[in-house]
């Protein structure tokens, strides 16, 4: 697999700006009392959330194997997102972390659904994505001869 | 640069695409400044100024009193749950009689009491023993103890006061069947004993 620099800045953008909607995501579904709004650990709804974040990456990269690498990318460094919010009382406020276990709990083993839901709503996503960018251009065409009266007669 | 021509070229889906982001960015920020906030205000609620006294009353009962004052310097309204306050006095020996209890108060959930932000709450308890039984056993312990070397009276004794407050921070949802964690997050525990506990 052979990427370029303009793949790699596609990828890297990709990955920064779909990151945050799983991150966010991620600890929702750990706080959902305390996070604005909150999806309420509905699965329906992340999954939904998934496939929107998902789009982009197949929008913008016309290969898949780089719009499938795009959704590991963004979920690893959402993932990575999550931890960070988690950590922001222990680490901005320099608060005791009292229960170290379930930090790694919270992120490792509770959060296995939702990682199955993000890399498959990801790629379905990715895959809709490429969908849409490849049926606007045909659609523009499409009106474009429609609107022309002599066409039409 | 294909780039910046892909970006001018599909400019309305880029800036979806940025907002979309950045909506849930903010998001992150402001669910992660509550949680610090929640999180603080578990540290920093406490229990100050804590004061007891005792007196003899002319018909010979015994009068305890105790306040002390609830501290919170959150932003957070704190509703109240549970308050407890034991009076209490250990006698030294092992068995059901180890503990002499001289008052107790408990106020459950149904009483709507808040503290508000950034205020203090006092508390204050008193109550009277007149059971003759309990002052015998009273006497018993400063009898018992004057052969140990201590001289203690009614109102030396060294009596024991615990109080404790549990209270739930802000609106925060607070009434997970299976997540107790969620419940525990916003939730105020805070304790207080003037001797060792038995």
């Amino acid at each position: 697999m052979k990427i370029d620099r303009g793949d790699g800045v596609r990828l890297g953008l990709v990955s920064l700006l779909s990151a945050p909607p799983l991150g966010f995501a991620t600890f929702d579904f750990m706080f959902p009392n305390i996070s604005t709004p909150s999806m309420g650990k509905n699965l329906l709804l992340i999954l939904a959330l998934s496939l929107l974040a998902g789009m982009p990456a197949g929008y913008f990269q016309k290969r898949t194997d780089l719009a499938m690498m795009s959704v590991i990318l963004y979920t690893a460094v959402g993932y990575i997102m999550a931890v960070v919010l988690y950590s922001a009382p222990y680490t901005i406020y320099n608060i005791e972390n009292i229960l170290p276990s379930f930090y790694y709990a919270m992120f490792f083993r509770f959060t296995i659904i939702l990682l199955l839901l993000y890399v498959l709503g990801g790629f379905v996503g990715s895959i809709l994505g490429q969908l849409i960018r490849d049926w606007i251009p045909g659609e523009e065409t499409k009106l474009e001869f429609e609107g022309t009266p002599e066409t039409k007669a | 640069m294909p780039l910046m021509k892909s970006i001018k070229e599909h400019w309305v889906t880029v800036v979806l695409y940025a907002l979309f982001s950045v909506f849930f960015l903010v998001c992150s920020v402001v669910s992660a400044g509550t949680y610090s906030a929640v999180v603080r205000t578990q540290r920093n609620v406490e229990l100050i100024n804590p004061t007891s006294g005792v007196s003899i009353l002319p018909n010979g009962s015994l009068e305890l009193d105790f306040s002390i004052e609830l501290s919170n310097p959150s932003r957070y309204v704190l509703h109240t749950q549970t308050i407890s306050w034991y009076a209490t006095l250990e006698n030294g020996t092992t068995g059901p009689n180890m503990i002499i209890t001289l008052g107790t108060a408990y106020t459950g959930p149904t009483t709507g009491l808040r503290v508000p932000p950034k205020s203090e709450k006092n508390f204050s308890f008193s109550s009277v023993v007149s059971d003759p039984a309990i002052i015998a056993r009273l006497n018993g312990f400063i009898n018992y103890s004057a052969a140990s070397g201590h001289t203690y009276t009614l109102t030396t004794l060294p009596y024991n006061h615990q109080f404790s407050f549990i209270g739930t921070i802000g609106e925060f949802k607070n009434d997970y069947l299976r997540e107790d964690y969620l419940n525990k997050l916003v939730t105020v525990e805070v304790t207080y004993s003037s001797g060792a506990m038995p």
